[in-house]
């Protein structure tokens, strides 16, 4: 397993958060999508986004990876303006709809985030150590046209693993993945926590965010209704101390 | 930098390895290959037996070949203004999104690296252009020593590049700022050329209406040194400066210019380099317009073709909420027409179709309208003008219904379940999912042909005779789109989905020229007994719908044998 960057750095990384959002706010015309969201990521933490549909949860993450201009708010990556390049290179990312370039091969992805994100020499190991633990070696000069969805999902997780980032954003990882992939995901989330990235999961699977997260940030029409860890948030809504996170969740935006 | 290069390079290589496979392209450019030497060993031919003939005019046309250019110029930069209001000058595809635009990559280096990508594209495109624009100026008896060839070049690939940096200019400028007032100013951009557009025609045009001072004759005259001061008004003059022979008066043959040349293309290149650096410059936070814009177009297209399963599957992320939202706001706008149902079984397929042509239409029918009545006013005005019979403003939107070959909605019906499992009989499904194109077919030609005729007909002495027999030749247009939709159903039914899309159209046009024959035969005999026209298009009217109604029931016989691909 490839290990981020953050596990060879000093200890004051962890001080201060990998991901600060301060007042977020995004509006389209008259329509609200994300009002005033404070939220923050630590390193070797799990930071569970949950809400209904339209809940504001990709706007954000849009808005944090620098696709979307927020009208209000600052955000901060490794201590960085987020639209900083030192702030992007920290950042990986695995959107929701995994589509890569129809035209370029497997390891010609690989080639050109090396390229993009100045890697080092030594990152054709790294990249066929990703490859081969998401069985996708084999494939590797194969153009991404004539992929599967869950190959191209495997393929976009590989291409934000290999730069090594400290902070990762996943909107809907494990949607389109067969079961092995999926167990084989968790465990690199896990992993990367315990290297000391820090995660942040958009998700709809409340089992799986139950399981993995540290934190769960609870958004609902584009406010945020509720954020702690399991603990805080059932002591938030008096639920019992064995209450399921989707019971808790439902609580949240009801 | 190089991150970028090598993407373009990879993408560039694979792709051509891709269209290497396909007969298609590999034909059209062997084709063009050869044309294009041809062009250049006449050219040399040219240029060692004869000099250039300066200020030659091109055939019967009241204009030279730099004010041409200069002319296509100033349209290119006017259209370029306009799309720069509302089509981003970036595209990016989904790949991009989720692995070039998180990058660390400045976004001003992302845009100059699709700018330089395109400009390759127009080098390429400035090709297939310029054997097909060479080759027709030679039928014209228009002489091309070899220096113009390569001035030719230069102008078709230089206009292309222009245009493209004023539209990005534009474009940047604009939605810079936030969308509210990106959206308004857009607006006045479009408005502004809307009217420029306007009182230049109208200016250039005014000579051609009749008086007593201005005689038939010199009407053309006339027209031509408007034309000619249009072109003169730099940078546009320029554009034709790169063609040796130049404009002066065309009965002196002394162009004189051609030492100005390399200037001109100097200075064209300067600018051409100064506005696009203005582009880069601006382009600094232009990721959320692009790919909103880019997602609205696509949304609307999907929406109003009915294609709203499998825009799920190209579009760009749909799942965000900003351009789900955007989306909306535009999809909110098409909806607010609606139509009562009518009809049952088959033709409530013709009411579906007519509510999302009637949506789509809206969005576009400024533009479709103003396009198309444009194209009839100025055919009227140069029937009028230069005198020609009325037969001119029947005929030519007339042969343009024919070459409309898009079964539009008509094959897009082909796509979804309700034509194969309504239980109607097989003609009558498909007359009612015919007839929303053909209403869209025939209504674009029926407005081109009656402002055409009384745009040359409006105040003179002809005009009851030229709208009655305006009537005739509109009864005619309405068959022959009926024929050609029917021409297009029967070859989309009998070719196999894995031919290219190029043998369908070849098949259409196989089936209509005969299907034509019996039509044109009656027209010519009717016409000639007779001496009328009209009286042609009339009778020829009779057989072209009965040839339709047998393409239809031809099409309804082998309906069983359609395969669907997508």
């Amino acid at each position: 397993m490839n290990t981020p960057q953050a596990a060879s750095e000093s200890p004051q990384v962890d001080a201060s958060p990998l991901l600060d959002v301060r007042h977020l706010s995004k509006r389209f015309g008259d329509v609200v999508a994300v009002n005033d969201l404070s939220f923050t990521v630590a390193a070797s933490q799990i930071v569970a986004m949950l809400g209904p549909n339209g809940a504001g949860k990709t706007t954000s993450l849009k808005c944090i990876v620098g696709l979307l201009r927020p009208q209000a708010g600052q955000i901060t990556l490794a201590g960085q303006p987020a639209r900083t390049p030192q702030a992007r290179a920290a950042l990986g990312w695995v959107p929701e709809v995994p589509y890569a370039y129809e035209l370029l091969t497997i390891w010609e992805h690989m080639q050109f985030v090396a390229l993009a994100y100045r890697l080092p020499d030594g990152w054709q190991e790294r990249a066929a150590a990703l490859l081969r633990q998401f069985d996708l070696w084999e494939k590797r000069s194969s153009l991404a046209s004539g992929l599967s969805k869950g190959m191209r999902q495997k393929l976009v997780i590989c291409l934000a693993l290999l730069h090594q980032p400290r902070l990762f954003l996943f909107d809907e990882p494990l949607v389109g993945l067969d079961p092995p992939a999926q167990r084989e995901l968790r465990e690199i989330i896990l992993q990367l926590r315990q290297a000391g990235a820090g995660v942040l999961i958009s998700t709809h699977m409340l089992e799986s965010a139950e399981r993995l997260c540290d934190q769960a940030l609870v958004m609902h029409k584009g406010r945020q209704v509720a954020a702690g860890s399991l603990a805080e948030l059932r002591e938030q809504f008096h639920l019992p101390t064995n209450t399921p996170l989707e019971d808790v969740f439902f609580e949240a935006i009801r | 930098m190089r991150a970028i290069w090598q993407l373009q390079w990879w993408q560039s290589r694979n792709r051509l390895r891709k269209l290497l496979r396909s007969p298609g392209w590999l034909i059209f450019y062997a084709v063009m290959g050869v044309g294009f030497v041809t062009l250049v060993v006449y050219s040399a031919r040219t240029s060692i037996s004869h000099p250039p003939a300066a200020g030659a005019t091109m055939g019967r046309l009241p204009f030279t070949l730099p004010v041409a250019i200069s002319l296509w110029a100033v349209v290119a930069t006017l259209m370029a203004v306009q799309q720069g209001t509302k089509r981003p000058p970036v595209t990016f595809e989904l790949g991009d999104v989720n692995l070039l635009l998180p990058t660390p990559l400045p976004p001003r280096l992302v845009f100059a690296a699709q700018f330089l990508r395109r400009l390759l594209g127009h080098l390429l495109q400035a090709l297939p252009s310029l054997v097909w624009v060479g080759y027709l100026l030679i039928r014209v008896s228009y002489r091309i020593p070899l220096g113009g060839l390569v001035g030719l070049f230069l102008s078709f690939f230089l206009i292309q590049v222009w245009a493209d940096a004023v539209e990005s200019v534009v474009w940047m400028a604009l939605y810079r700022q936030q969308p509210e007032r990106a959206a308004a100013r857009a607006g006045w951009v479009r408005n502004a050329v809307l009217v420029i557009t306007i009182v230049a025609l109208a200016w250039a045009l005014t000579p051609l209406l009749p008086s007593v001072e201005n005689p038939a004759a010199p009407r053309l005259t006339a027209l031509s040194e408007r034309l000619d001061t249009i072109a003169a008004i730099p940078p546009f003059g320029w554009f034709g400066e790169l063609v040796p022979a130049t404009p002066g008066p065309v009965s002196s043959g002394s162009g004189g210019l051609a030492a100005s040349r390399p200037a001109a293309a100097l200075a064209l290149v300067g600018l051409i380099v100064a506005a696009s650096g203005l582009a880069v410059f601006l382009a600094n936070e232009y990721y959320e317009p692009a790919l909103a814009q880019t997602e609205v177009q696509r949304q609307v297209l999907a929406a109003a073709r009915g294609q709203s399963g499998t825009a799920a599957t190209t579009t760009m992320d749909t799942q965000g909420t900003a351009l789900a939202i955007l989306g909306g706001r535009a999809t909110d706008r098409l909806a607010s027409i609606q139509v009562q149902p009518f009809g049952q079984g088959a033709w409530a397929i013709a009411w579906e179709q007519l509510l999302r042509y009637l949506r789509f239409e809206r969005a576009t029918i400024v533009y479709a309208l103003a396009f198309v009545a444009l194209f009839g006013g100025v055919l009227g005005a140069i029937v009028r003008g230069a005198g020609l019979p009325p037969a001119w403003a029947w005929s030519i939107p007339l042969l343009l219904s024919l070459l409309n070959l898009s079964t539009g909605y008509l094959g897009e019906e082909f796509r979804r379940p309700e034509i194969y499992l309504i239980p109607d009989p097989t003609i009558v499904r498909l007359l009612a999912a015919s007839l929303v194109s053909w209403w869209d077919t025939s209504s674009t030609g029926s407005l081109m042909l009656w402002l055409a005729a009384l745009v040359a007909s409006a105040g003179t002495p002809t005009f009851g005779s030229v709208m009655a027999g305006t009537l005739a030749a509109w009864v005619l247009l309405l068959t022959l789109t009926w024929l050609t939709l029917g021409a297009g159903l029967l070859s989309m039914i009998l070719v196999p989905p894995w031919l290219p899309g190029m043998t369908r159209v070849l098949l259409s046009f196989l089936i209509l020229l005969p299907a034509l024959i019996p039509s044109l035969a009656v027209c010519l005999i009717v016409a000639w007994q007779l001496g009328s026209i009209p009286a042609g298009f009339l009778a020829a009217a009779l057989p072209t719908a009965l040839l339709a109604a047998i393409l239809f029931a031809v099409a309804a016989r082998f309906f069983d044998r359609l395969e669907v691909t997508d």
